[in-house]
């Protein structure tokens, strides 16, 4: 596979053996998607940090930790900023950072890999598996996670009403090494 | 058949109008103090579902303005008078599309989805911006205090002419003819 050579390619290049990269993230992304009566609602964070580590010579072994200040959503609106900030939803008070960390060997899936991890999100852990594929100039990777909201307690009491705002959140990333 | 009467047209968009403008200007004054919450939404919803509608309506009203001339005032009534009434409506006209159209443009830098009654979907006029969603929210706010105090002028104004100086002027827009013994 093309991209998975290359990626190989980019490791055995950069590293001999098995190394850490850390994201950078004035070029790093995290996107999602709340669903807000059928349609999509944008944010992201603005404040995450974290490292891959892999071994050049088993790419599938390699393992993501992801460390989320909660408190930098930014929806693009104050009140609904706030709102997200409150108990109600991540208690940004209580629980102010958030962990996706690997939990396990991705399996090579189309272009890229499925990778089990766990989210620790609001005091809460689960299993939320990424997808993921390199970029194609070996500068990081991107991916995709799908989680049910309250599972994790976002949204409770009258905000778990499904109709209103769906439980179903999709995250989007764009992780770019910090260059060696 | 009484003359200087407005048409069905006009009376039907008048009224119907006038319901929904308080209607949602109500609602409006009302949620700005809510707390979030799915029924706040909810709420929120309405407000923009009827004020679109106004919009729509403001722009039948427009047309029907611009093809048709409103039936005259009396023959006596003072200059200062024809022009506050004529400020007045043009006041009121500007504002049925100012008002809705603010709302549009707040909602759209708020980046809240919008729909009309969750029929179908309703683009947004600008995108999604901290700034452009207060300086829109200001100007929503000032309008709709405007707009109230224009309200209460034409009402007032109305009034004045049915009970003050019985000049039968309020039958121009009644949806109901001048009775017969009246006309005597």
């Amino acid at each position: 596979m093309r991209v998975c050579a290359m990626w190989i390619g980019v490791l055995l290049a950069s590293q001999a053996a098995a190394a850490e990269f850390r994201f950078d993230q004035s070029s790093s992304e995290l996107r999602f998607d709340g669903d807000y009566l059928g349609e999509a609602v944008p944010g992201r964070f603005e404040r995450f940090s974290g490292v891959a580590s892999f071994d050049p010579s088993q790419p599938l072994t390699i393992r993501f930790r992801t460390e989320i200040e909660v408190d930098s959503l930014n929806t693009d609106y104050a009140d609904r900023d706030d709102s997200l900030r409150a108990p109600e939803f991540f208690d940004v008070a209580t629980h102010p950072r958030a962990l996706w960390e690997s939990d396990g060997a991705c399996r090579a899936q189309g272009a890229g890999w499925e990778c089990p991890g766990r989210l620790s999100l609001k005091g809460q852990t689960h299993p939320v598996p990424i997808t993921v594929t390199a970029l194609a100039d070996g500068s990081g990777v991107e991916g995709r996670a799908t989680l049910d909201r309250l599972r994790f307690g976002v949204g409770t009491d009258d905000w778990a009403d499904p109709e209103t705002i769906g439980p179903a959140v999709e995250v989007r990333f764009l992780l770019r090494w910090i260059k060696p | 058949m009484h003359a200087g009467r407005y048409d069905t047209l006009a009376i039907v968009l008048h009224w119907t109008m006038a319901l929904l403008i308080l209607l949602t200007m109500g609602v409006g004054f009302w949620m700005s103090d809510l707390k979030p919450s799915p029924d706040t939404i909810k709420i929120y919803n309405w407000h923009k579902w009827f004020g679109l509608s106004v919009l729509a309506l403001a722009v039948v009203r427009l047309i029907w303005r611009a093809t048709h001339r409103p039936p005259p005032l009396p023959a006596h009534t003072p200059r200062w008078q024809r022009l506050a009434a004529s400020g007045g409506h043009w006041g009121l006209y500007g504002l049925m599309l100012a008002m809705p159209l603010t709302g549009w443009l707040q909602n759209s830098a708020s980046g809240f989805p919008l729909s009309w009654f969750g029929l179908f979907k309703v683009p947004a006029l600008i995108a999604r911006d901290r700034q452009a969603f207060e300086f829109w929210q200001d100007v929503h706010e000032m309008l709709a205090i405007t707009l109230a105090a224009l309200i209460a002028l034409h009402l007032a104004a109305a009034l004045k002419h049915h009970f003050v100086d019985r000049d039968g002027l309020l039958w121009r827009m009644w949806p109901r003819r001048k009775p017969a013994v009246e006309e005597a």
